[in-house]
């Protein structure tokens, strides 16, 4: 494992989460454990910062949440992205590619 | 439904549907848990350590466990118990504030308290031990007597109790029963008891029974003067030792009474004062309750109104129709009897003290002090809120700690209460002891035996006042505590948070100021009504001057065996340390018995009445000197003027302005006048003096006139009333009292009682209102004086330590200590000046309110009001000071570094 916890701008994590259920609906543990796994273990999320980003997400109207049973039959709360969520992600998207684009051009002069 | 609907769908949820949404986030945490849980397992670890390894990352159990927690109501128990120990920990952090709740609530409350114990005899209980004392009427019956009539009734014959007996309706049971001091003993053993005569039933209708031994038989009750049998209250049985048990004798005033049981402990009787011994009503003759001619029987006499009586309401009867068949059973009777008034009255009322019609001074002024009692409460109250809003600022922090690491908002409320509600129970307690004490001054004026006592009702009072009190005041800024912003709390930076806090505290503190000026106006107008009561001047020392009374004749004192008694008494009394002058009269002052007599005026006298009808009165020499009595002309009796040549007379100064309307009063002095038969005989009583004029009741000036007839020459003209000792000692202190009599008593061995009345106990119950009004007014105002300066020193001492950092920078920019100074009065000065001019409109308006209890001055006093003004201003003032202090001193550099 690489290191423990890369700390994530708030903002950055909000993104994370709405890019990663872009793909498909997901429970917490699930939208996590993706995270990780696509970051190959880079990324790692707190659960203390993934659920208050995710009742933010909610309150906000980006995403919306209900229970459903899980493949093996569990119940759990998957977390799907909202119409309002995905334009969201699409500016988030834009805004972040323009913030590491500037971060690049500083680093790039050195 | 649109995306943001939904979104505000789950904010409104979030607070509406709390608990559904929490067990939800308790259900997702832990699905979360257990995947991960499986994860690790999956890679190998063992059971306990895949758990272990969740949880850590998880990111640690406690971090969620409040929010897991308070979903699951099993353990409301173990939260409570949790808070108690948090509430228990922080109230040890900080003592001082501890204290000052507690403190604060506990004299609050243990007014209140001692105050309802007191209202809550008089008001919600019944005598003790009587059974469903709400059923139980007493029956008035209203009656014109010879021109004197008594609205709201008084007692009646023993004809008038067996009319209703035998024809009223509605009544399951009635009894006559009558009560009267009696002595028991002879000589230094003689003491003075409360005796009852009670007819047939009286026990049995009250549901009272004995302890031991048994109630009076109806024949006992019935055949006149035939059984000499008592029944004891249980406490005076107690005190009597062997006597006072079942075949025992007692002695009461001069004849043996055998006891045959003693009643329930509790049971004294249906008034204020406990009756010791009970007598069957056939019996009262003879033991000296109900006087009557030998050979009658007082019981056949129509016009003897001595008995009171009591009934209990059958099932279903109404008091109007009871009343009203009750009133005609005496109408019946009173057809036959020609000379009473034709068309009485009954009218019932209940037993319960303070719901009487003929209820005393002290039940209005206890539903005035449960008024005053509580608006101290109120003022205690705002008190703590205000230490509590306080408390939570500085506590924002702490609150803004606990909400970012998970706490739910509804459990920080909880916490919160369950702190105060912790605070003001001990205050409670605190209170109840506060109560108790209290009770002890209570017990000093005259109430109903249960009055002023703590039992598990008042302790149920005190205590659910305290949590009342603890959710009201405790709201507020637990809601505060929990709707603190987290990260704005995180961040808070002094004095940016507080404005809104800073109005209601000072709303709390014009509220306190208001309540306190009215307490200390009424306070003042009634110290000052009691001061104008011992102002007045009512022609006798009242604080130096006792009476000794007793039943002389009984105990076979008559004639000049009396006469040699009394002269003893006054040369044995003069002996006596602390004695000044001993004297005799008939009457005396303030005697509450009179006569009248006629008086001709010679015609010699010009422009004097020519019958005028005084009161009479017999005085021995030095008479005058021992009640204080000034001698305005003239003089007063001489010990010759006992076998002087013509009889003489004093008159008071009302005699002779009523003997010579408008002539100076010297003028009749020397005169002679024809008292009573003298015309007739043709000889005079010839006046010596005019003396000051004693009242006949301390309050009342209107004095009556009295001509005072030398009772050396004429001792035995009157067979009722006197003649009494009047004796004149260094201070009238009960213990002087008791020398008296101690005195008087050994004078020989079969005496009967002798009572020492100081004339300062004659007037008490004339006084006891003003007193008890100035007393507890007076102590309730100044807690309510103290409480605000609390208050006012709390709020400005808060200002100070929340603006130390502007004041530094005012300082530091050359701000003068007048120009803080002048920041800090308008922050306390105003609302107090504000609450001020409103406390004393209110009061100036409410103050014809208390004009029962005032005396001598107008309801709008200025000097009250200008006292309770110049009182409230001092202690603002001095509550200002202390702050103000700290707040000139604030170094600048420090005051800014600590920011």
């Amino acid at each position: 494992m690489t290191q423990k916890s890369t700390d994530m701008l708030r903002g950055t994590l909000d993104l994370l989460i709405l890019r990663t259920l872009a793909d498909a609906p997901l429970h917490g543990w699930g939208i996590a454990q993706r995270i990780q796994e696509v970051s190959r273990e880079a990324l790692q999320v707190g659960q203390g910062s993934l659920y208050p980003a995710l009742q933010r997400l909610e309150e906000k109207g980006w995403v919306d949440a209900e229970w459903k049973a899980t493949p093996d039959n569990r119940r759990a709360r998957y977390y799907r992205l909202t119409t309002t969520g995905r334009r969201a992600l699409r500016q988030e998207e834009a805004a972040w590619r323009r913030y590491v684009a500037a971060v690049d051009l500083i680093l790039g002069t050195r | 439904m649109g995306d943001r609907m939904r979104a505000l769908r789950k904010q409104v949820d979030a607070v509406v549907r709390r608990d559904a949404v929490e067990s939800e986030r308790a259900e997702e945490f832990a699905f979360h848990l257990q995947m991960e849980t499986e994860k690790n397992l999956a890679q190998g670890m063992s059971p306990a350590e895949a758990r272990r390894a969740a949880l850590v990352e998880f990111g640690g159990l406690e971090r969620y466990a409040e929010r897991v927690r308070e979903s699951r109501r099993a353990r409301m128990l173990e939260d409570l118990w949790q808070d108690l120990r948090y509430a228990v920990r922080s109230m040890l952090r900080r003592p001082a504030f501890a204290a000052a709740v507690v403190a604060t609530l506990g004299l609050g409350i243990g007014g209140t308290t001692a105050v309802f114990s007191v209202a809550d005899a008089l008001y919600l209980r019944g005598p003790v031990g009587v059974a469903a004392p709400f059923e139980v009427m007493r029956l008035w019956i209203v009656r014109d007597e010879g021109g004197i009539q008594t609205p709201s009734g008084g007692p009646g014959s023993y004809v008038d109790y067996v009319a209703i007996r035998d024809a009223a309706h509605g009544l399951s049971g009635v009894a006559p029963h009558l009560m009267r001091a009696a002595d028991m003993g002879r000589g230094e053993a003689a003491e003075r008891i409360r005796a009852s005569a009670v007819g047939h039933g009286f026990f049995e209708l009250l549901g009272v029974t004995t302890a031991r031994g048994r109630l009076f038989h109806e024949v006992e009750g019935d055949v006149i003067d035939a059984y000499p049998v008592v029944v004891l209250s249980h406490h005076f049985a107690e005190r009597l030792g062997d006597a006072g048990d079942v075949g025992g004798t007692v002695d009461l005033n001069g004849r043996a009474f055998t006891v045959i049981g003693v009643l329930q402990p509790d049971f004294t009787g249906l008034d204020a004062q406990p009756v010791d011994v009970w007598v069957p009503m056939a019996a009262a003759g003879a033991a000296g309750l109900a006087s009557s001619e030998p050979g009658q029987d007082w019981r056949q006499v129509p016009e003897m109104a001595t008995v009171h009586l009591v009934g209990r309401l059958a099932p279903g009867a109404n008091r109007e129709q009871v009343a009203a068949s009750a009133t005609a059973a005496l109408r019946r009777v009173a057809a036959e009897a020609p000379q009473l008034d034709p068309t009485p009255e009954v009218l019932l009322g209940g037993v319960i003290p303070g719901r009487e019609m003929h209820r005393g001074q002290s039940a209005t002024l206890a539903l005035w002090l449960l008024v005053v009692a509580g608006i101290v409460l109120a003022i205690a109250c705002a008190n703590v809120l205000n230490l509590l809003l306080a408390r939570t600022t500085a506590r924002g922090r702490e609150n803004a700690v606990r909400l970012s690491l998970g706490a739910g908002r509804g459990r920080l409320v909880r916490q919160h209460l369950t702190e105060t509600l912790l605070l003001t129970l001990l205050g409670g307690a605190a209170g109840l002891l506060a109560a108790y004490w209290g009770a002890g001054i209570a017990r000093q004026f005259p109430l109903p035996p249960a009055a002023g006592g703590i039992d598990g009702r008042i302790i149920l009072f005190g205590m659910a006042t305290s949590l009342l009190i603890g959710f009201a005041v405790g709201v507020l800024p637990a809601l505060r505590a929990s709707r603190s912003n987290a990260a704005a709390g995180l961040r808070e930076a002094k004095g940016t948070l507080t404005v809104s806090r800073g109005r209601l505290r000072r709303t709390l503190l014009f509220a306190q100021v208001v309540l306190s000026v009215v307490l200390l106006v009424g306070a003042g107008l009634l110290v000052r009504s009691l001061q104008a009561v011992h102002a007045i001047d009512a022609g006798v020392d009242i604080d130096r001057v006792m009476i000794a009374s007793a039943d002389w004749g009984r105990a076979g004192y008559t004639g000049d065996e009396r006469e040699l008694l009394l002269a003893e008494a006054v040369r044995r009394l003069e002996d006596l340390p602390g004695v000044e002058r001993a004297a005799l009269a008939h009457f005396g002052p303030f005697a509450g018995a009179a006569m009248s007599g006629s008086v001709h005026a010679p015609d010699a006298l010009p422009g004097a009445t020519p019958v005028a009808h005084p009161e009479l009165d017999w005085a021995g020499t030095r008479y005058f000197d021992a009640t204080g009595t000034r001698i305005l002309a003239g003089r007063a009796f001489h010990p010759e003027d006992r076998d002087g040549p013509e009889p003489v007379a004093v008159v008071n100064e009302a005699a002779a302005h009523l003997l010579v309307p408008g002539a100076s009063i010297g003028e009749v002095v020397g005169a002679c006048v024809a008292v009573n038969t003298q015309l007739e005989r043709g000889t005079c009583t010839r006046i010596l003096g005019v003396a000051e004029t004693q009242r006949r009741r301390f309050l009342d000036a209107d004095a009556p006139p009295v001509i005072y007839l030398s009772r050396d020459r004429s001792p035995h003209v009157l067979t009722w009333g006197g003649p009494v000792l009047v004796v004149r000692t260094a201070s009238a202190a009960p213990a002087a009292a008791a020398q008296v009599r101690a005195a008087l008593q050994s004078l020989r061995p079969d005496l009967p009682y002798i009572s020492v009345q100081t004339l300062e106990e004659r007037t008490s119950g004339e006084l006891l209102p003003y007193r008890l009004g100035a007393t507890l007014f007076s102590l309730f105002g100044a807690l309510a004086l103290i409480l605000a300066a609390v208050g006012l020193y709390g709020v400005l001492g808060y200002y100070v330590t929340e603006r130390t950092a502007e004041i530094g920078i005012r300082r530091s920019l050359g701000a003068r200590d007048a120009a803080i100074l002048r920041l800090l009065a308008r922050q306390a000065l105003l609302p107090a000046g504000a609450g001020l001019v409103t406390g004393l409109l209110i009061a100036a308006a409410g103050a014809r309110l208390l004009e029962a209890l005032i005396f001598g001055i107008p309801a709008r006093d200025p000097v009250a009001f200008g006292a309770a003004a110049a009182f409230l201003l001092l202690v603002a003032l001095a509550a200002t000071v202390l702050p103000a202090r700290r707040a000139t001193n604030v170094d600048p550099a420090m005051a800014l570094r600590a920011e």
